[in-house]
Parts: structure tokens; C-alpha cells; sequence
């Protein structure tokens, strides 16, 4: 209804003809991707997002750390060759791991790259869970401790003028799952207003950024009722040329002896985070929304809400009550 | 009325009908509520078919919307020609079956509400959306907008008779 | 012309146009509400438009493993041979906007309209 009355709006206004299109794609970071823009034909709409598309397959494969592909020097190169020589990288590879290094000093080290080997363990459980329900565990304390003892961030060294990735210890390994949709995310926008694109919205599973102009001057996001799949939603945000994110225990997980078991971990249990089901953040930078999303939803609410307030951003919290509490905005 | 007397009038019509509608582009909107606009331009039309001639407001029309898409583009010009012409031919055919016993004001707000009902079909049409969501709005405003044209008519119909009465007519 | 400016008569015709606005508004409402037609994406393509005011069971032929079922207004994955089972666990939608995907079969089941752009 209201998008209608948009369009409406601009064409008896202003006279101008731009409408909405939008597309999806199923085949980048696992997950979801919806992308919609105000264009004026559908021919100019899908040469965006076909652009945009190689550019997200591009960094889903330089961040990729399951897969090799031809002629990528990626994160998996990396990994592999922990212990053993430093590796060249991409640009957008080296950015992401320098900006994973620093949220580790500023989440208090909640937010670890170098966690690698702990969440490869998680990972490992989820998939058998997830092929065969009925083999589902949970990992010992020992399997995971032992894992912790390879999470040291000191362990990636960066070499600025090569852009080289080092990793001394060969046990360690990156996994950039809590910010490498967030980079991503920012690089699209770029992407988007290089291309002078000015109303435009990407949800990339959880990482949306949007663009906005008088053909959209604010677009309307709901945050997801916690459950997995689920498009009903408990809170209604409006975005203004900004990101929001969300980090929930319904992204990724398996059931054992009915409880859930989720892929964001807390470093001083190493278990799932149980504080929260979803913690949203709106901010600037989709990269801090990614990292301060995951980073609020480990903290109990009474630690996060300062934190927000601190950085400024507006944040939406799901309790495991389904109570929502929403701070406003201060400005930043 | 001379025939240079008259091409002169209707020249002076047209020109206020096109002042009108740019000078109603310049106002801000006073809601987000799209359609909902006040049509000071149809004050001119209306008087028009009232007091002129059906052909001559028909031409206005037309005119008006060739005019939109000059300088708005061609959907703006598209959008104003199927207000307009639905808008005038309701009014025409309001006034051929009721004649004199129908109001200016009714006929007023006919005219705003089949004028918004003509661009949400234009719409319709040229973008595939269900627009129809919209009509119940766009009826409301087109009472509310209609009655304050209605009044504005009657207010300005001395004005723009004025040279009719001149001339003897 | 000499009609008349208003006449009080007038009042009682706006009125009822004003009430069948309302009415209208009403009956839009209640039928959007409904959603009434579901698509369903393969590929990022149209493959199939469900109206959902008619109860069935609809398997695309590309993926006849999968199963859409339409029940009172509502439409969910049925079945599907997927392994995380997340499209069937979504369960019934049925407002505008909602969305349900199976990501192994690059299949979405979407109810079209909107009133958020997004969730997320």
C-alpha cells in the first residue's frame, strides 16, 4: 500500500518515471539475498544487479573458507597455510582480516576472527546434526577447550606493503563469519552509488543497507520475529541511507534434547550465547552493525544497551521472553 | 465576440490553466499522501465548460496534458490527458442528464474525483501495480478538493466573466 | 447556466460517497489482507501463481519431491527433499510480504504485496 502510494506519489509530482524492480539471489554467503532498486526500465535494473551479483559471488569467494576456487587467493589459502608462509591476498581479503583484527581490541576480544578452530567444531556438530537429526551431540568441554587454546588473535600477523596474511600458529584458523557479510555489505553500497543508483535496498541474510532518495525517501524494515524462516516481524525500523543488522539464534543452529544450539559462541563458555534471541543495530557502516550485532547479542541486555547508547546507535533487542526493547537513535 | 477577441480569451484561459498548475507544482505538499492535490487548474476548465463551451474545455484539456509532457514528460502528460478527460467527459455527462438541476458544487467534486480516478487507471496501466488499493483515498480527496475548487470557482467566476460581459458576450 | 451554487440536497449526496469510499476502503482491506495469490520462484523465475481462496496441492515438475499445499487462505511447503527441512519448518504464511525459501532447491514461495520492504 504504502509503496504504491510512493509511486503514485512521484509520477503525479514530479513527473518522473523511475519504478521498483527487484531480484533475488539464492547462491551467495549461504544464505538469502534480496536485492530491490528504483530504476527507470528493467533492462537498467538487471544490469545493477547483475553487476552486484558478481560483485557479492567475488567476495563470497575470496571469504570463502570451506572451498578452493581457481586462480582465488582466498581465506581457505590462508588457513591452510597456517604455521607454514605468509599468503598475498586481494585488497577486499586483506581489509576484511585488518578489520576483524580491530574489532577484537574493541569488542573486548568477543569478536574473534582467530576463533576458527572453536567454531569448526560447532560447525562440524550443526551438519551432522543437520544430515541426521537423530545423531545429533553436543561437543564436549574438552573437544572445546582444546580447540580455545588456537583462538590467540596475536597469531594472524598483517604485512601492510606485501597485503600478506600470516598465520604462525598452524592450528589457528580465520573464520570471518561475524563480519564478512557486513563488509560485503558495504562494499555493495559502494558498488551501488558508483553505479548512481540512489534508491536502493540488500538484504544479504540479516545484512541490509539501503539507499534512499526522494523515490524512496525511507524504507520500511521489520525485525524478524526469532524463528527460523519466519518474514513475520516484531518491530518496525525506518531506514534512512543506513544498515541494519541483525544477529539471532535462529540463523543457524540444530535442536538437541529440545534446545537450541546456535552459531554465535561466547568465548568465555564457548558455548552458544544465551542472552538474547536477536539483537538488531542500525548504523552507518554495515561492517560495525555486523560486528556489533553479534557482539550485543553475547552481552546480557543491561551491558549492551550501554554500549549503544555509548556508539550511539539505534538497537533493537528479542529477549528469550520474545520481549522487545528497542533504545532510540541519540545521533552519531 | 470577434474572432481575435475570442482566440485571445481562450489563449488567456489556457495560460492561466498552465499558471496554475505550475504554480500548484511549486507548493510543498502539504501530505505524503500522493494524488491528493488541490487541481487549481480545473478551476479554469470547469469554468470553461460551464460558461464557454464542452469542445473548448475538451481542447484545454488536451492542450494542459501536451503541455505536462513538454515539460514533465511524456507519463506526466499522460497522466494529466486521462485526468482531464475523464474528469471533463463526467462532467459533461452529469450536466446533459441533470441540466440545471445539478449544483456547481457536486459538480465540482465529480469532476475532482473522476479526475484522480483517471491518473490511478493510467497508472494502473503503464506500471502493473494494483493502484486500485488507492481509490477509497483518492475519493476523499476528491470531496475535500472538489469543494474547495467548488468555492474557488464561484468566488473567481465574476473575474474570469468579466470580459464575456464586456463584450456583451 | 443558472445552476444553483449548493443545494442542501448536495449534503446527503456526499455523505454517500464518503460512505462508499469507507466501504470500499473496507472491502480492500479484508481482501489484501487475504493475501489471495502466492508465487512461487525457481531460479529467480515466476513457475507457478497460486490463488490461495482455493484449497490444493501443487508440486513443480522440475522438483517433484516438493510439496506446496494451499489450505484456508494459507500456503506452506508441504514436503520437500531437502536436508535442513527450514523451507517446511517455516510452516503457513499468509499475510502480504511473507516469504518462505528452500535455499537447496532454489525455491521461494512468496505472498505478493508488502507493508515492510524487507525483514530481516
Amino acid at each position: 500500500m504504502k509503496r504504491i502510494m510512493l509511486i503514485i506519489f512521484i509520477i503525479l509530482l514530479t513527473g518522473c518515471g523511475k519504478a521498483e524492480y527487484n531480484t533475488q539471489y539464492l547462491d551467495v554467503f549461504d544464505t538469502y539475498t534480496t536485492f530491490q532498486a528504483y530504476c527507470s526500465s528493467q533492462q537498467e535494473f538487471d544490469e545493477i544487479s547483475q553487476g552486484l551479483h558478481s560483485e557479492m559471488t567475488r567476495l563470497n569467494k575470496l571469504f570463502d573458507i570451506y572451498n578452493d576456487y581457481e586462480g582465488i587467493s582466498n581465506l581457505k589459502a590462508i588457513n591452510d597455510n597456517a604455521g607454514k608462509k605468509p599468503v598475498s591476498v586481494d585488497k577486499d581479503l586483506y581489509e576484511l582480516i585488518k578489520a576483524g583484527v580491530n574489532a577484537y581490541d574493541e569488542t573486548d576480544g568477543y569478536i574473534n576472527i582467530a576463533m576458527g578452530s572453536v567454531l569448526k567444531v560447532w560447525h562440524n556438530y550443526r551438519e551432522e546434526a543437520l544430515a541426521s537429526p537423530e545423531k545429533a551431540a553436543v561437543p564436549s568441554y574438552d573437544e572445546l577447550s582444546e580447540a580455545a587454546r588456537h583462538t590467540d588473535i596475536g597469531s594472524i600477523i598483517l604485512d601492510d606493503d606485501t597485503m600478506s596474511v600470516y598465520i604462525s600458529d598452524k592450528y589457528t584458523s580465520i573464520d570471518p563469519g561475524a563480519i564478512a557479510k557486513g563488509y560485503a555489505a558495504d562494499r555493495a553500497r559502494e558498488y551501488l552509488e558508483n553505479k548512481g543508483v540512489t534508491a536502493a535496498l540488500l538484504n544479504l541474510g540479516g545484512n541490509v543497507i539501503c539507499l534512499n532518495d526522494d523515490s524512496k525517501p525511507l524504507w520500511k524494515i521489520g525485525v524478524q520475529k526469532p524463528e527460523e524462516g519466519s518474514s513475520e516481524y516484531v518491530y518496525k525500523l525506518d531506514l534512512n541511507n543506513k544498515s541494519a543488522v541483525s544477529s539471532g539464534n535462529y540463523q543457524r543452529y540444530y535442536m538437541y534434547n529440545g534446545k537450541v544450539y546456535h552459531h554465535i559462541i561466547d568465548k568465555n563458555t564457548l558455548m552458544p550465547a544465551d542472552n538474547n534471541k536477536s539483537v538488531t543495530i542500525v548504523s552507518n557502516s554495515s561492517l560495525e552493525g555486523d560486528i556489533y550485532s553479534t557482539y550485543l547479542f553475547i552481552l546480557p541486555y543491561s551491558e549492551g544497551s550501554k554500549i549503544a547508547e555509548e556508539k550511539g546507535f539505534e538497537a533493537v533487542w528479542v529477549d528469550n521472553e520474545d520481549k522487545v526493547t528497542a533504545n532510540v537513535a541519540q545521533g552519531k | 465576440m470577434s474572432k481575435t477577441k475570442y482566440i485571445t480569451y481562450m489563449a488567456m484561459l489556457l495560460t492561466l490553466t498552465i499558471v496554475l498548475s505550475i504554480f500548484e507544482s511549486m507548493l510543498p505538499s502539504f501530505t505524503a499522501i500522493p494524488g491528493v492535490k488541490l487541481g487549481l487548474a480545473n478551476i479554469v476548465v470547469m469554468f470553461t465548460v460551464f460558461f464557454i463551451g464542452r469542445k473548448q474545455a475538451v481542447a484545454l484539456n488536451v492542450a494542459k496534458g501536451v503541455f505536462a509532457a513538454i515539460t514533465r514528460g511524456a507519463v506526466a502528460g499522460v497522466l494529466s490527458l486521462c485526468g482531464g478527460l475523464l474528469s471533463i467527459l463526467v462532467i459533461i455527462l452529469l450536466l446533459s442528464i441533470f441540466k440545471d438541476r445539478i449544483s456547481y458544487m457536486l459538480l465540482s467534486i465529480a469532476g475532482a474525483i473522476s479526475h484522480n480516478i483517471g491518473q490511478i487507471i493510467a497508472v494502473s496501466f503503464m506500471l502493473n501495480v494494483y493502484a486500485y488499493m488507492y481509490l477509497p483515498v483518492l475519493i476523499v480527496s476528491g470531496v475535500v478538493m472538489g469543494s474547495v475548487t467548488g468555492v474557488l470557482l464561484k468566488t473567481l467566476m465574476p473575474v474570469l466573466a468579466y470580459p464575456l460581459k464586456e463584450v456583451g458576450k | 447556466m443558472n445552476n444553483s451554487f449548493f443545494k442542501v440536497r448536495d449534503i446527503i449526496i456526499i455523505a454517500a460517497i464518503l460512505a462508499a469510499a469507507f466501504i470500499l476502503y473496507i472491502g480492500i482491506e479484508y481482501t489484501s489482507r487475504q493475501g489471495y495469490t502466492a508465487e512461487i520462484l525457481l531460479n529467480n523465475e515466476v513457475i507457478k501463481t497460486l490463488d490461495l481462496r482455493e484449497d490444493t496441492l501443487y508440486s513443480p515438475e522440475e522438483l517433484p519431491h516438493v510439496v506446496f499445499e494451499v489450505k484456508e487462505g494459507s500456503v506452506r511447503f508441504m514436503e520437500s527433499d531437502c536436508p535442513d527441512k527450514i523451507c517446511v519448518n517455516t510452516g503457513y504464511i499468509n499475510k502480504r510480504g511473507q516469504t518462505a525459501v528452500c535455499l537447496p532447491n532454489r525455491l521461494v514461495l512468496r505472498i505478493r504485496g508488502n507493508d515492510v520492504d524487507t525483514v530481516l
